[in-house]
């Protein structure tokens, strides 16, 4: 650009010194053409729409169509304009959308692409760059769409038998006679901190006015069949070699039994110490309470779609911590890649407290611990999770 | 990589003629010394040199021939072009010129070398090596990647330096056949009037050249980063950058070019008629202010003054009326002062280009202390200017709205409606359709409490009209799509709710 200046410059001190009056017209004809030029690719770009459109939602395997709109609302043609998505490998490859159109005044064009569900996670679409000049090239400028769209992709949900577990129940070694139990609204014995998913209906808005902080309230138990699943995604409770595979291996046994229970109107709720990109600075994800229905378990499919390997807490703090918020009596549904330190005595702690504990473990090359060794003494009945074919092939890819 | 018709016809075409147009001038300025010598045989001549040069280039380089053998096909080729040249300056001539000459030639071979033949096959050869040169170039912007970096950038900053110099090659020329040899160190003679076709086709078509360049550059990199581009980049471009260019020739021949007044005579008019009209306005209001008062004293009981002896009238002297009396024509002034603002915007524009790409530099001059207490006096004196502006006319405005009698207030606001909703975006358009049916709903006596959510206050409304209800709703999550929502809103949207919102407001006025 700055030759151009420099050109312009040439041309004013000829055109002056000559007075030729033609001259200035020539003049202003290349100025005009730097200008312009320049002032029309800027303002064209400031007058783009974008718009995605797509099912944000897809379970393993599914296609997901997504339709990007980009529209000139402005009365300047745009000759060229790149568009540049960033897309995530896991869901397309070449892992970016790179086309070039060209916009009438007040024209659009319609870019679309197929995303496939082929890992479960949490996936943003975007930034988006797009970029134009005008027409003789002397300046290209490139704006960024941030507007990131995403799309959830749910873990594969298999058939119980597929992980190595009885179809009717995985609580096999529960006693049958035992009556479980569940909270009676009718009968209030106190008050707790509200945690989300908790109904609106329970929260007690006085002591909550009170307090400064929402509280629900805390029922009676009565007989009940919830069912908490732990999921132990804390690193160090995974080897390093098996890790993706376990983990992994974890999630879709988290996934799979939520379905297996809803599909019998069982609640079941989810508490987990892996990292949710979603949460604040990236923590632990919200436990889930014990619901019933479908659209709970949507609810937990979503975090276990986010939800990753992380250092955050270990399983034994969090059960510790998270067992006084627990419905009483409900069964508590570990699952985790190996036994780790101190969970025999969490668990030992959980049985002593009322609550019902069912082990799995998922990391095959993981030595049998203390807890596996003595189940029928504890009362703990603990469930290797063998993986299928297709299990394996999934996580191989 | 296939060829378009661009490459094969137009842009040896547009190049021959540039070319061209560079000779015409420069035969021009030969035919002040010489005002026999053709210029459509040298013109021609140059025309078809600067469209044999690419052609040969291609052979060549289809050929893919050796050193040697290059060496000489170049010879043959510049052999036969100067034959050609010789035998071509004959064709306006008889072919007993050519005979007689030839035995001239046998005699002494340096009437086979005249001036004229000199000049033309100087001519010829820079046209010849300028346009190889430019195709070149325009052949390696168009070339996708082949295992070498192209610097594609260095190319077409190239291409602009050699039509830039081109053409003002082609300018000087032109300036000084037409001010003549004897006048071009006098710079006080008169401004030359008149457009010089050469020189206009020159620029416009150097303009499409470059802007074609830049198409074909483009091109080649899409291809190598194997981006998919639609079919019709390539002709809306043709149309569109040559309607640009076009339309700037046809705006720059408007503007004036010359100027009747110098700078401080026009900014002197200017100011004198600003000043002329501030005195009128005063006198209006004296008169104004003055006539409540005289027919208050009118009212006071007085004597009647007599009045003085009439004094005999006397008629004065013709005066002739001369030209200047009228004062300056306004069409003058005009002209001047669009010449003016032109060249003034010209510098400024390209200070600041200058200044803006050599940062340091306007940081530095930033940094001396008198420049930055200058830099800190106008910045702070041009906010308060706006700050004292917006104080007083906000609650100018708030005064005349709650002024303004009922039925000016709503043709004035509706005006201000229909202004403002054009030149909003989807999003604020619907949020302006909501808060006018709050507003609405106010007047027909449902205000929107405090703390009261979009669907509290649509479902109360819903309760008085539930001819509307749908449209309530419609409207209502509309409104909390635009306000909170991050995504964008579509122009067609907006665009549907505006009936909506229509029959919302008939509802409500019912």
């Amino acid at each position: 650009m700055v030759e151009l200046s420099l050109y312009v410059l040439i041309l004013f001190a000829i055109a002056a010194l000559m007075q030729i009056d033609f001259f200035f017209s020539i003049l202003y004809l290349f100025f005009g053409a730097v200008v312009f030029s320049r002032l029309w690719a800027r303002r064209a770009l400031s007058h783009l729409q974008l718009e995605r459109r797509l099912v944000n939602r897809a379970f393993l395997g599914e296609e997901v169509p997504v339709v990007l709109t980009v529209r000139n609302t402005g009365w300047l043609p745009l000759v060229w304009l790149q568009i540049h998505e960033s897309l995530p490998i896991d869901l397309i490859i070449p892992n970016a959308l790179r086309r070039v159109v060209s916009l009438a005044p007040r024209g659009r064009a319609e870019l679309s692409y197929i995303l496939r569900g082929r890992r479960r996670g949490y996936y943003t679409l975007g930034p988006l760059a797009l970029t134009t000049s005008d027409v003789f090239g002397f300046e290209e400028n490139t704006v960024r769409w941030t507007h990131a769209d995403y799309v959830i992709v749910y873990p594969e949900i298999v058939p119980l038998e597929k992980l190595g577990l009885p179809s009717v129940s995985p609580f096999v070694s529960l006693p049958t006679g035992r009556p479980r139990l569940f909270e009676d609204p009718a009968r209030v014995i106190g008050v707790r901190d509200y945690h989300a998913g908790d109904s609106p209906r329970h929260i007690n808005w006085k002591t909550s006015a009170a307090a400064g902080q929402l509280l629900v309230k805390k029922y009676e138990p009565a007989i009940a069949l919830d069912t908490v699943i732990f999921l132990d995604l804390y690193e160090s409770n995974y080897t390093r070699r098996t890790q993706d595979w376990a983990s992994e291996c974890a999630i879709v046994a988290a996934a799979s039994i939520a379905n297996h229970l809803t599909e019998r109107r069982q609640a079941v709720g989810l508490i987990t110490n892996g990292r949710d990109p979603l949460a604040k600075e990236q923590a632990m994800p919200h436990p889930v309470p014990t619901r019933r229905g479908q659209a709970h378990l949507m609810r937990i499919l979503e975090v276990l779609a986010r939800v990753e390997v992380a250092g955050t807490q270990p399983l034994t703090t969090l059960l510790s911590r998270q067992q006084p918020e627990l419905p009483w009596g409900a069964t508590l549904l570990i699952i985790a890649g190996r036994e780790s330190e101190g969970l025999p005595e969490a668990i030992v702690a959980a049985r002593h407290a009322g609550f019902p504990v069912v082990l799995m473990l998922t990391d095959f090359r993981a030595p049998s611990g203390r807890i596996e060794q003595q189940q029928e003494a504890l009362g703990v009945p603990v469930h290797r999770i063998r993986a299928s074919d297709d299990l394996k092939t999934l996580f191989e890819r | 990589m296939q060829r378009t018709w661009v490459q094969k016809i137009f842009q040896p075409a547009v190049v021959a003629t540039m070319m061209a147009c560079i000779v015409v001038s420069v035969v021009q300025l030969l035919q002040l010394f010489v005002p026999t010598w053709s210029g459509v045989y040298l013109t021609s001549v140059v025309f078809l040199a600067a469209l044999e040069a690419p052609a040969a280039g291609r052979l060549l380089r289809r050929r893919r021939l050796g050193w040697s053998e290059r060496v000489s096909f170049r010879v043959g080729e510049w052999v036969l072009i100067l034959i050609a040249l010789k035998l071509g300056s004959y064709a306006a001539r008889s072919v007993d010129a050519l005979i007689a000459d030839m035995a001239l030639w046998q005699e002494d071979i340096g009437y086979f070398f005249s001036v004229e033949y000199i000049i033309t096959i100087g001519l010829t050869l820079f046209t010849w090596i300028t346009a190889a040169d430019i195709h070149e170039n325009l052949a390696d912007l168009a070339m996708p990647y082949r295992g070498v970096a192209i610097d594609r950038e260095a190319i077409r900053s190239r291409l602009v330096g050699q039509f830039f110099w081109g053409g003002l090659m082609l300018l000087i020329v032109a300036g000084i056949t037409r001010i003549g040899v004897a006048q071009i160190l006098n710079l006080r003679h008169p401004p030359v009037p008149g457009i010089i076709i050469n020189a206009l086709l020159y620029f416009v078509l150097g303009l499409l050249l470059l802007s074609q360049a830049r198409l074909m550059a483009l091109r080649a990199r899409w291809q190598i980063q194997d981006i998919p581009a639609v079919s019709d980049v390539g002709s809306r471009w043709s149309r569109v950058s040559l309607a640009f260019i076009l339309l700037l020739a046809a705006v720059a021949l408007l503007l004036p070019t010359s100027y009747s007044f110098s700078l401080l005579e026009s900014i002197g008019v200017i100011l004198g008629f600003i000043l002329q009209s501030l005195h009128m306005l005063a006198g209006l209001l004296v008169l104004l202010l003055s006539l409540p008062l005289l027919f208050l004293l009118s009212l006071l009981p007085g004597q009647a003054v007599e009045s003085p002896p009439m004094l005999p009238r006397s008629t004065p002297p013709m005066v002739p009326a001369s030209p200047e009396a009228g004062g300056p024509s306004w069409w003058a002034v005009l002209r001047s002062l669009i010449f003016w603002g032109v060249v003034i915007g010209i510098m400024v524009y390209t200070l600041r280009s200058y200044l803006g790409y050599r940062g340091e530099l306007l940081g530095e001059v930033r940094t001396r202390s008198w420049v930055a207490r200058l830099w800190a006096f106008l910045t702070e004196l041009w906010r308060r200017i706006r700050h004292a502006a917006g104080d007083s006319v906000e609650p100018l405005r708030r005064r005349l709205a709650e002024l303004a009698p009922e039925g000016v207030d709503i043709g004035a606001r509706r005006l201000w409606r229909w202004r403002r909703l054009s030149s909003m975006n989807p999003r604020e358009r619907i949020q302006y359709y909501y808060l006018s049916f709050q507003h609405r709903g106010e007047k027909a006596g449902r205000p929107r409490r405090k703390g009261e959510t979009p669907h509290e206050y649509s479902g109360s409304l819903r309760q008085k009209k539930p001819e509307v209800e749908p449209d309530l709703t419609q409207l209502t999550d509309a409104f909390i799509e635009a306000r909170y929502s991050l995504h964008a809103i579509t122009g067609e949207r907006a665009g549907l709710l505006h009936e909506t919102w229509n029959r919302i407001k008939r509802a409500l006025r019912a």
